[in-house]
């Protein structure tokens, strides 16, 4: 390709056009931004509500304090009423990050799992979302391990790093709301 | 930190490798991986790319975007910093690397359209990576990016001498071998030193 | 430019998958399920043609030096409002298909329609090829999906299509369990994994090279077999 030495002029011309491209593209971006944004809001809140629901059912879901240095990767504690406690972490799984909501009621069993985010592998490290894996965890109020490391917890068969994120994930929630007190 | 940059390295490397993996960067891979010199300098040239593409798009989502609440105009944002950033490498390895430049051809400023560039950083933004990490996962992810076009170069150099139906000519083949190797990849999944 | 010749290019003679051999990354990556694969395929479609209408329409103006660049923010701008849109409704698919929504951006195809055909042809050519093209890519997808699925599950439109209440139907928000043919134990389930992706597009790409040669060797026959009527009849 020859190139052409070019005169200021027609390169200022050529920077103009662009820029001028660049301003349209980026109006009509922000203008459909503005538009879709408030569903986009809604979409996500829907999902995690919808989770909460799920885990363990009541009215509100009331934030509460935690000490954030101990648990990382909690992302909140919301009071269930009296029922008890849904906190939502996000730990680190097989393929990426996994993102849940862990009940834990009033006596600090653990209520239910709902696996809010994930890109596992589909049909193994996806199967931690369905009851087979998830119910083991149901009413256990010490801490959960999985049978290779004496535990009782049985790991989904070819997605042991995603069943034992997931065990260490209860755990931490299980910790969280004991440090409620 | 230390080991969290290590398991990033890892990952990108061997257990997420952004081919076997991931598929980002396909058609580059299937295209200079015929030679190995030419290969393996495009492997350097990208690993260069997406080190800086996502130390620079890092910086720009984090005090630019992000403070004025523009998110959305992340993808149109990054895409414009690779492409001049693919200029610039351009014209360095045009006055520095001659060779290089020749070599690589068309597939020089078609670093731009890689889908491991854009791919990294918009990955960086998504797995929320500070920016030692950032820079860490392009770098590693394009060495990655390197050691699979490497060894599929030289599994192309086999496949001169291999007897394979006549429908299979040209990219059919490549793929089911780049296959094979993705399979071989498989086995790292699941390691988790650190 | 014809319709009908634009569209059996798009479709077959000119497909951009399986004959240009461009845009392959996305169509490894995603065609895990059948919700998956059309809703990238539709989602290219649209993208393709918008950005082909815009950039024929825009063709007299865009300076020869720049058009790369300009091409590439067109598409970026597009490819966000999708992105958006999908984001807003739905958002099961954002989910699924993760980053490769913005990666459309560098999908080669588009790019690629915009350099070769778009910027010399008018308008109304370029939406149909748009068209046809974004029609060819989401069959290709189609049938990756339909392949991988069955012989991988044992599954027929997954995330798409939901019998649990005994009559078919389509959920847009990819709940659907799909419609399961065989017990998934019995699928070879290293198709669902990036193994089983580079294996189904390589014989893809394999037995549309070997329909095409079959086409070319009759075509070379017709030929041969004419020169001869023609040579005996002026004997």
């Amino acid at each position: 390709m020859t190139e052409t030495k070019k005169t200021p002029n027609q390169i200022l011309k050529l920077t103009f056009i662009l820029l001028v491209v660049s301003a349209v593209t980026a109006l009509v971006l922000g203008l459909t931004n503005m538009l879709t944004k408030d569903k986009i809001e809604a979409q996500s809140l829907a999902a995690t509500s919808s989770a909460y629901k799920t885990v363990l059912e009541a009215d509100r879901y009331d934030p509460v304090d935690f000490s954030a240095e101990d648990f990382s990767g909690v992302n909140g504690v919301y009071k269930a009423g009296d029922a008890g406690y849904v906190v939502d972490l996000t730990f680190s799984g097989a393929m990426g990050n996994i993102t849940a909501a862990i009940g834990i009621d009033a006596s600090g069993a653990v209520a239910g799992i709902e696996i809010i985010e994930s890109s596992e592998t589909s049909g193994l490290g996806t199967k931690a979302a369905e009851p087979e894996f998830k119910d083991q965890f149901l009413g256990t109020t010490e801490h959960a391990a999985l049978t290779s490391n004496g535990g009782n917890i049985a790991a989904i068969s070819g997605a042991t790093i995603t069943s034992r994120a997931v065990t260490e994930a209860v755990n931490r929630a299980m910790d969280v709301v004991a440090s409620l007190g | 930190m230390f080991t969290s940059l290590l398991s990033i390295s890892l990952g990108a490397i061997l257990i997420n490798n952004f081919i076997f993996a991931q598929f980002l960067g396909i058609c580059p891979f299937l295209g200079v991986s015929s030679k190995m010199d030419t290969a393996f300098g495009m492997g350097i040239a990208v690993t260069f790319v997406m080190g800086l593409s996502s130390a620079i798009c890092w910086v720009i989502n984090e005090y630019i975007l992000m403070n004025l609440g523009l998110a959305y105009m992340q993808t149109l944002a990054f895409i414009l910093v690779i492409a001049v950033l693919v200029q610039l490498v351009e014209m360095f390895l045009k006055k520095s690397v001659p060779s290089l430049y020749t070599a690589l051809g068309i597939y020089l400023p078609l670093i731009t359209t890689n889908c491991a560039v854009l791919g990294v950083v918009l990955l960086n933004v998504q797995e929320d990576y500070n920016f030692i990490e950032s820079v860490v996962y392009g770098i590693t992810g394009g060495l990655g990016f390197l050691v699979a076009i490497a060894l599929f170069a030289s599994v192309r150099d086999r496949l001169q001498f291999a007897d394979y139906p006549k429908a299979f000519e040209g990219f059919a083949i490549s793929l089911v071998s780049a296959g094979l190797l993705a399979l071989a990849f498989m086995g790292f999944s699941g390691m988790q030193i650190w | 430019m014809k319709i009908g010749q634009q569209f059996r290019e798009g479709i077959i003679t000119n497909n951009p998958i399986l004959v240009q051999r461009i845009g392959m990354c996305a169509t490894m990556a995603i065609t895990t399920t059948l919700f998956n694969g059309l809703g990238m395929g539709i989602s290219v479609l649209i993208i393709l043609t918008c950005c082909n209408v815009v950039v024929s329409a825009m063709r007299k103006a865009i300076p020869n030096d720049i058009r790369l660049a300009i091409f590439v923010v067109v598409i970026a701008g597009f490819v966000t409002i999708v992105d958006l849109l999908i984001q807003a409704f739905v958002p099961a698919l954002s989910a699924s298909l993760g980053v490769f929504i913005p990666l459309i951006v560098v999908n080669c195809i588009i790019i690629g329609r915009a350099e070769a055909f778009c910027q010399y042809e008018p308008v109304g050519a370029s939406f149909f090829d748009g068209i046809f093209q974004g029609m060819g890519y989401t069959l290709v997808l189609f049938t990756m999906c339909v392949v991988r699925e069955f012989l991988g599950k044992g599954a027929f439109g997954g995330g798409l299509l939901d019998i649990s209440t005994g009559a078919l139907k389509l959920t847009f928000d990819g709940t659907g369990g799909g419609i399961q043919l065989f017990p998934a134990e019995y699928g070879a389930s290293l198709l669902t994994r990036p193994f089983g992706g580079f294996l189904t597009l390589g014989c893809l790409l394999a037995f549309m090279q070997h329909m095409m040669n079959k086409s070319d060797e009759k075509k070379a026959r017709k030929a041969l077999a004419a020169r001869v009527e023609v040579k005996e009849g002026a004997e």
